[in-house]
This record gives C-alpha cells, structure tokens and sequence, in this order.
C-alpha cells in the first residue's frame, strides 16, 4: 500500500533491486513469513461526519510473529472494511481482521479469521534489536504490487526522530536506510541476522534510494503497550524547551553554574503531567538518568537522540525522573508519562468515527486535522486564516483548562433557519447563550437545554454573533434531516 | 407592428443626440495647455533591512492643470516620489514640481510646478457632474507632448476602497474603455471633467475614475491653512435582513431599514459613540436600508459609508439609530486618522520605519508593508499569528497596545548564538516593562538593564532572550561594519 504518495515510482528502482546477488540462507522461511495484505478502506468525510468517503484499494506486506499474528503498518489497514492476507505460494486468499492497530506508531497486529492452514510452514519472525549505523539490512515485501516476494539490501545510513507520516503529527524514532524501499514494501520486515530490525513504512519522494523503516524500540513499545488487550498509544510529558544555552550570557542570566548543559523550559502545558512541577526558565539537565547536553541531546542506545527518545520507551503510566536547575539550585522530580490531549491534534485521526452534531442544518465539529485537510493537498495555505491561528498556535493561546477541543461550523445545509448564516461558516464557537462552549457535547447540551427562542451564537475573536431563530429551527430540524439525507443527528463520542 | 415602430423611430432620434453630444466634446488643441506628462522616480525603504533603500523606479503618469501652475494627479503618483519630470505642451523642457497636498483616501495628489521666466501660465480644467450612462473621453498628454484621446461609458458611481487607502470611497466605473486609463488620465463628459482615472482592469475594460465631486472637495481643503482631510469609519456595519436577527434586536414590525454594527474600531467616526449591535436607519437625514444604502439624488443607490468618507472632518454627523430596542439620536463628529496611529500602519510612505539593533537582534514595528514582504497571496504565506493580529487589531490600537513590535530577525554573531532561528516574534516586555510602541523600546534599552543585561521576553510560549549590553555595544558596532548596516536605529521623533 501507498504510503501517501511519498515514493517516486520507477522503473530504475525494479531493476535496481534485481541486482542483488547474495545469497540469503533463510529465503525459503521468509518466503513463507512475509505475507501479502490486501485491503479496501474507507475513510470518513469529516465535513459531512454521517457520510464515508471513496473507497481506497491497497496493497501491502507484513510479516508473522508470534501467537499466529501478523505484523504490519497501519496505514495498510487502517479505515479498513475488509482485509485479505496471502502466501506468495498459494492462491488461496485469507480473510483477516485488525487485533490492534497503532496509527501514532503506524503499526498493527492482524488476526486470519479462518486460519486453518495458514500458518503450516510459516515461522514467528524473532523482533532483534537496533541496528548498527553503516551494517547491511535486507528487505522482504511485495513492492509495487509484484506477487513474488521481492528482497533488496541496504546500509543503515541514519537513525534519528522523525515525522511519522500515517498520522502526520506523530514523531518516533527512524532508521534510515538506502534499501530500495517503494510501495508496498510497506509493512514487510527488514532483517539482520535473521531477526526483524525494523518494519519498512515510509519514503521520500525528494530523494532517490531514502527508505525509512519503524525500528524495534517502536515495535517493541506497540507490543508492550497490546499485552494488556488495549493499546494506549505514546504519552507525553507536555514539555515545551529551547535549545538556547549555548548562549552564555542566557545561561548567567538563568544563573546556572558554569558547566551546567541543558535545555531551557519554555512551558509545562496545560493539564500535563509537569505541570505545576517546571516552569518557564527552568533548565532541564537530566531525563530518567540521561545528561541533556545544550542541543537538546541524550545518550541512549548508544545512539545521540533527541530527549524526548527518553520518554519515548516508556509506555503511559510510567514514572520518569528529572533534573533542572531553579534559581541557581539544582532540584530532582518525577513525573508521570500521560495520554497527550491536545486542544488541536496534529495527528491525523483513523478507525474512529468522527465526532459531530446537526441543528437547523448547521453541522457542528470540532477543529482536526482530517477536517482541515478537506481544503485539499494544499490545505495548510488554503485553510481559513483563523483556523490555521488556531491549529498551530491553540497550545499557545489556550489558558482555559476546561477546554477540550475548538466546534466550529462545517456546513452549512440550506434552509430557512439558516438563510443568513453563510459569514460564520468554519468560525469556532465560543458560547451559546452566554453559556460557555469547551466542546461538541457542550454545544449539543446548550442547544439542547435552550429555553429562549433565540440561540444566540458567538464565536472566538469575533463580535457578530449569530441568531438561530430556536422554534424554526426546532420546528425545520426533521424535513432538514430528510432533505439532505444526513442519516445520523450527532455523533458526540470520542 | 405598432410598437416595434415606435422604438425604431425613438432609436434614430436617440443616435442623434448622442452625435450632437459627441461633437462637444473638447478637442485636443483645446486641451494642449492644460494637461501634463509625468515622470516620478520612486524609492521605497526595505522593510526587511529598514537601514536600506531600495533602488531607484521610474514610471509614469499624467495630470491636469487647476490653477496656472498646479497639477492634480492621483496619489499614487507620489507614493515615495523622490523627484519629478513634468512636461507641459508649451515648454520642450522638463519641469521640476513639488507635492503641495496628498489625500491617500481620495487617491489625489496636487502637485506644484517650479516655474521659470519663460512659464506660460496653464488652464485649468473645469470638473463638471455626474451623468450615468453618458458617453465619455479621456485625455492625456504623451511623452512628446501630444493630446491623445480614448472613448468610454459611465456605467455606474459606487462607494469602493480606493486602490492607496483602507477607506471606502466614492468612485465612477468607466466601462468599455478603448484605451488602458489608470494612471491620471482625465475624463469628459461633454465640455466638463468628470475626473480623473485612478485604475484600469484590462480584463473587464473598466477605468475606475476619481469623482470630480472628490476633487473638488480635495481643491477647497487645500486652500485651508492645514490640510483636514475626510472621514473615515470607525466601525463596521452589516446588511440586516434576517428577520429572526430583527426581532432579537427587537426592532419595530414596521421599521424596515438599518444596519447594524458588527465591530468597533478604537479610532475614526463613530467609534467612541456606537456599541455593537447598534442599529443605524438613518444618517444625516438619509434614511439607510436594510443593505446599507441610500437614494443619492445623482448616483442611484450607494452605499451609506459616503455620508463619513465625503464630509470635511470636524463636521458633525446627525445619526438616528435603534439601541436596545429604542429609538435614539446621537450627533457625532467626523474623524479620520493617520495611518501611523493604527495599530498596524496599513501603509509607511515617504517615512524609513523605525527599528532597532541590538546584539544583532533586529526590532522594528509590525506594519502592512511589513507583511506584504511575503509576497503576492501575503495573507496566506505570513506567520499566522502576525496575521491574525493584523485581521483583527489593526484599527483598534489602545493604550495597552499602541504598536505591535516584532524581533525581525537575528543577524549572526557570537553574542546571539543559540538564538538565530528566533525570528518574526512579538516583543511584549523589555527589562520587565510592557511594550506599546517603538518608542517604549528605545526607551527600555537604553534606560536600566538588568544586572547588565537586556532581558527580551516575547508573547507565546518564546524563549526569553538575554543581551550583555556591555558586549552588545562591541558587538554591534563589528556586526554594522561586516554586514554593512548604514544605521544601527532610526526613530523618528
């Protein structure tokens, strides 16, 4: 499956992975462990929440482990409505569900749903560890919708944190590799010494032969994360910090001792777990035992990694501790990894339904990504102003605890209730009624309680706020459903 | 049979007049002595390196005579015009000329030619009426001092921005243009002018035309010992049709004008009167309809904000509107205000921005020409928070506010190591003092630091910066020379 079109597809790449020449001792067992999925997904309209969108195709590769499972990418399941797996030996197509499917780290656990057969001549593929920069890795996958089991090599060339771009807002450790690595690679594994190195998942389409791939910490930290039969996903500490102390003249004015490293603190975010425990201009020195050096950098797997890398391996609930300096003295906390919430989530959501809320043939929901992203591939330009305010700045500006998420207006549906309305399309709500608006159920809530026959309607940063006439509205709601086939009022769960 | 004859006959009598009306038009010779070529060399400041100029532009544009020696030409003509080469029929030599008086919400400009011995004294121009539909010339003089014509119609007058201000105001759309007139061409109606061309769009054929009633109104308050000027709106009005939105007003049943007012600007007309929601059905008398307009005897229906932008500030203003659901009367004064008193100057002509540099740290105020530095389509390239501050406070600068100040950006040096990514960020305290304005930054940094040190904090979650003062003043003084920084601050006053 197509990792979003991040890949430049070419012929050069075919021939390129033919001319490998090694041996591979283990083929035979990889050829029966390294399986192709085959999947058609559905993902939501997020501006017209009761409807799904196109159906997508795709194809992909994934791999057994233990406990007759399959590993694979997300992406090549998720939003799926149906999931085939086959053997690159057999006609035969087997139906398979998602057991658990991660989209922060773009992993997923497959069940085969008949799986009789199935697993005769596979082999659980054992997860290794991280590899060496500059050693060799192999790739097993189904590229470019080829049947036969494709394999190409490579040299680890990288490993830092990097955008994974399933979600588009989740950042994870990569290993960074010249494999050739094209779609529908996706989800095949990458070996070394017959153990799984990592998971191949994405490309470039900026650069020839850069193919990155999840490694095991991330894979590792997704099957800790299910053996409690949920997952839970990353957490977060909800720290903001600058690498600024290079400056000296910073560095005194923090009154920091004169070999002291460390990042400065920008800001413990709101209703995280370091709230109340740093503050701005507090310098973090260590992170769960890691020396923090002035370019935000930690030791850890051998490897200079961002510190957030530190936070990374731990799973939700975990306790983690931390140095930094206040006033000139050094102090010691611990704090909790917690579920990050954001006001505004970066990350694309999947599998979930999307939240909305339907009243005079206004549709309500609130502020994602999925829902910018309806502008089209240049959304980020193209979003109204206001809302591109608020995506990236609502961490910034939000100082009400109580705030869940931004409703805005998404459509629209024409009718008399809503003949004058058009101006305050996609303008966040703020209160209704003078009731104080921190989320889609509050909004459903005030209109629903609304004793007036006006629901007086105002929104963030502006001063016109809008009239619903409420007995219209009330009266028009049904014939609105009706008219416009919206199937469903409101969908308020997460 | 019948009537398809008598509209053939009124047709015929029809293109007569108009043959008979075409014919007194003025002709060229008639016009030789009273129109002018100019040519304005222009240099603007860059905004991004506020110590610099950029380079020299040439263009061109015409004018007419008011007086024996004044020319009127739009306003921008003069947009940071540093000199002028002004040819007139009677004289193979340039002239130099002066700016006597600039209105950028009329889009007008007079200008002051510097005569010698030989001057032959120019006629003015005569600025007639408006009449819809009629039949239109415009005039110019070339390069080689020639009177050259065009044709066009007057489609419509309408209340518009005009193309070198933020206010709306009165304009005549000239339509089906033989010629491309935008810049100061001047338009016949028969014998009078109707004014003079401010815009060309080349894909609808429409000129649009500074009013002769502007113009006049422009001519009388330059005689005046300081130029005036006229009124801009201090707040925003909204059609007001819906009825549920009528009734929550609680309007009267058989009230069926108004508009109602949506925001309010802390500066210009009526913006210390009005409250939101507000709602205006009549001003000066004219009764304003649900869509903002009013019956103007001689351009049909435009839009209310004529009765502010065409009165003379001082004047007063008879307002009847509904608050609350009562019927009030209030008389406000006409304002209008520089655009250096906005919060962000929709415009700096003529005038270098005032910055400073401290430790490589580039700050300077946060102005339209600042923003418009990204480029065409600005609006969707700028930081977002710069432009959420400029869509929504631009006109509403308060005491806590005066300016927005921003660290442009960090030139490279040792002393700012670890902050050079830091840039387009807004300053909120210096030394623990707010900032409102420039003037508070150059007043911060060069009062007390703090232990030696300049302490920069920023609004959003920004680091803080630190500058050694001391250091700076080395530091600065090496940065100046290897960057070639001409100037290290300019305030002006």
């Amino acid at each position: 499956m197509s990792t979003r079109s991040l890949f430049h597809l070419s012929l050069f790449f075919t021939i390129t992975s033919l001319s490998l020449a090694s041996p591979l001792t283990n083929i035979e067992k990889m050829k029966n462990s390294v399986v192709m999925i085959q999947s058609v997904s559905q993902a939501p309209d997020f501006v017209s929440p009761w409807k799904g969108r196109q159906f997508r195709q795709g194809i992909g590769s994934g791999l057994v482990i233990d406990n007759e499972r399959i590993l694979t990418n997300a992406h090549n399941v998720a939003d799926a409505k149906y999931i085939i797996v086959k053997k690159q030996n057999s006609a035969q197509k087997y139906l398979a569900a998602v057991e658990f499917i991660g989209n922060d780290c773009d992993l997923a656990t497959l069940k085969i749903i008949e799986p009789t057969g199935f697993f005769e001549k596979t082999f659980p593929l054992e997860i290794g560890e991280l590899p060496q920069l500059h050693t060799t890795v192999t790739t097993y996958g189904f590229p470019v919708g080829g049947s036969q089991l494709s394999v190409t090599q490579g040299v680890v060339s990288r490993i830092q944190l990097d955008r994974y771009s399933h979600t588009g807002g989740d950042m994870h450790l990569v290993v960074q590799t010249d494999a050739a690595i094209n779609p529908g690679n996706s989800g095949g594994p990458v070996m070394q010494e017959g153990k799984v190195v990592g998971i191949a998942f994405q490309g470039l389409t900026s650069a020839d032969n850069i193919g990155y791939m999840i490694p095991t910490t991330v894979i590792n930290h997704f099957l800790t994360d299910i053996l409690d039969g949920k997952y839970d996903g990353f957490g977060t500490l909800g720290l903001s910090s600058f690498p600024g102390l290079h400056n000296k003249g910073y560095a005194r004015y923090l009154n920091l001792p004169e070999d002291a490293q460390g990042v400065v603190v920008l800001k413990a975010l709101l209703n995280s777990s370091i709230e109340g425990k740093l503050e701005k201009n507090d310098c973090l020195t260590k992170v769960a035992g890691h020396e923090i050096d002035n370019d935000g950098k930690i030791i850890i797997h051998d490897l200079r990694l961002g510190l957030s890398e530190a936070i990374e391996i731990l799973q939700i609930g975990e306790e983690i501790s931390f140095e930094f300096y206040r006033g000139g003295k050094l102090h010691t906390d611990t704090a909790q990894i917690a579920p990050e919430n954001p006001v505004v989530n970066f990350s694309r959501i999947h599998d979930k339904k999307p939240k909305f809320y339907t009243y005079g043939g206004f549709v309500f929901v609130p502020i994602t990504r999925n829902f910018l992203e309806s502008w089209g591939n240049e959304w980020t330009k193209d979003i109204p102003s206001y809302l591109k305010f608020l995506f990236y700045h609502s961490t910034e500006i939000n100082k009400n605890p109580l705030l869940e998420e931004y409703v805005v207006i998404s459509k629209i549906l024409p009718d008399e209730v809503n003949s004058y309305s058009e101006v305050f399309l996609n303008c966040a709500i703020d209160e209704v009624n003078s009731v104080k608006i921190n989320s889609l159920a509050d909004l459903a809530l005030a209109i629903e309680n609304n004793e007036k026959d006006f629901v007086e309607m105002r929104f963030r940063d502006k001063n016109q706020t809008m009239i619903i006439d409420a007995n219209l509205a009330q009266a028009n709601n049904a014939s609105i459903m009706q008219t416009y086939n919206v199937t469903s009022k409101s969908n308020l769960e997460d | 049979m019948r009537p398809a004859r008598i509209s053939l006959l009124i047709a015929i009598v029809f293109s007569l007049t108009t043959n008979i009306c075409a014919d007194e038009f003025p002709a060229k010779e008639e016009l030789e002595n009273s129109l002018a070529y100019i040519n304005v060399y222009t240099q603007s400041y860059d905004h991004y390196l506020p110590w610099k100029k950029k380079p020299v532009a040439k263009s061109v544009y015409y004018g007419c005579a008011v007086s024996e020696n004044q020319i009127l030409t739009t306003a921008e003509a003069v947009i940071n015009s540093t000199f002028f080469k002004v040819k007139i029929n009677s004289s193979n030599e340039y002239l130099s000329a002066q700016v006597r008086s600039i209105d950028y919400s009329l889009n007008l400009a007079l200008l002051e030619l510097e005569t010698g011995k030989n001057f032959k004294p120019l006629t003015p121009v005569k600025f007639g009426n408006y009449k819809e539909g009629s039949q239109l010339r415009c005039y110019w003089l070339n390069s080689r001092g020639e009177v050259t014509t065009g044709r066009a119609y007057m489609d419509h007058a309408t209340v518009s921005r005009s193309t070198t201000s933020h206010t709306n105001n009165l304009e005549y759309i000239a339509a089906d243009g033989s010629q491309e007139a935008g810049w100061g061409e001047i338009f016949y109606d028969e014998q009078n002018s109707v004014g003079i061309a401010a815009w060309f769009n080349s894909d609808s054929k429409e000129s649009g035309i500074v009013p002769a009633e502007s113009i006049r109104n422009f001519l009388k308050e330059s005689t005046q010992k300081s130029y005036r000027g006229f009124g801009m709106t201090g707040f925003k009005a909204a059609k007001l049709i819906d009825p549920a939105r009528r009734n929550f007003l609680s309007l009267p049943e058989n009230e069926k004008n108004g508009v109602f007012v949506t925001s309010l600007r802390t500066i210009g007309t009526g913006a210390s009167d009005l409250e939101i929601n507000d709602v205006i059905v009549s001003i000066d008398g004219k009764p304003i309809n649900a869509y903002g307009k009013f019956e103007h005897p001689l351009y049909d229906e435009i839009s209310y904000e004529y009765l502010i932008t065409s009165k003379p500030i001082g004047e007063k203003i008879a307002l009847e509107l509904y608050r609350n659901g009562k019927k009030k009367k209030l008389s406000i004064t006409c304002e209008n205000f520089d655009a250096n008193e906005m919060l962000i100057p929709y415009y700096q002509r003529g005038i270098q921005p005032e910055f400073i540099v401290r430790g490589g740290f580039v700050f300077q105020q946060l102005t339209r020409p600042y923003l418009q530095l990204w480029g065409d389509n600005w609006s969707g390239k700028v930081p977002p928070y710069l432009l959420d501050i400029y869509k929504r406070l631009s006109f509403k600068p308060d005491q806590e506010k005066k300016q927005i100040v921003v660290l442009s950006q960090v030139i490279p040096d040792d002393i700012n190591i670890g902050y050079q990514q830091l840039v387009r960020v807004v300053v909120s305290k210096i030394n623990g003092k707010n900032i409102t304005s420039m003037h508070d930054v150059f007043d911060a940094l060069n009062g007390k630091t703090v232990n030696g040190f300049d302490i920069i904090e920023f609004e959003l979650d920004y680091p803080t910066v630190v500058i050694d003062r001391a250091k700076a003043a080395t530091a600065d003084t090496q940065l100046a020379e290897k960057y070639k920084i001409t100037q290290l601050e300019n305030r002006n006053n």
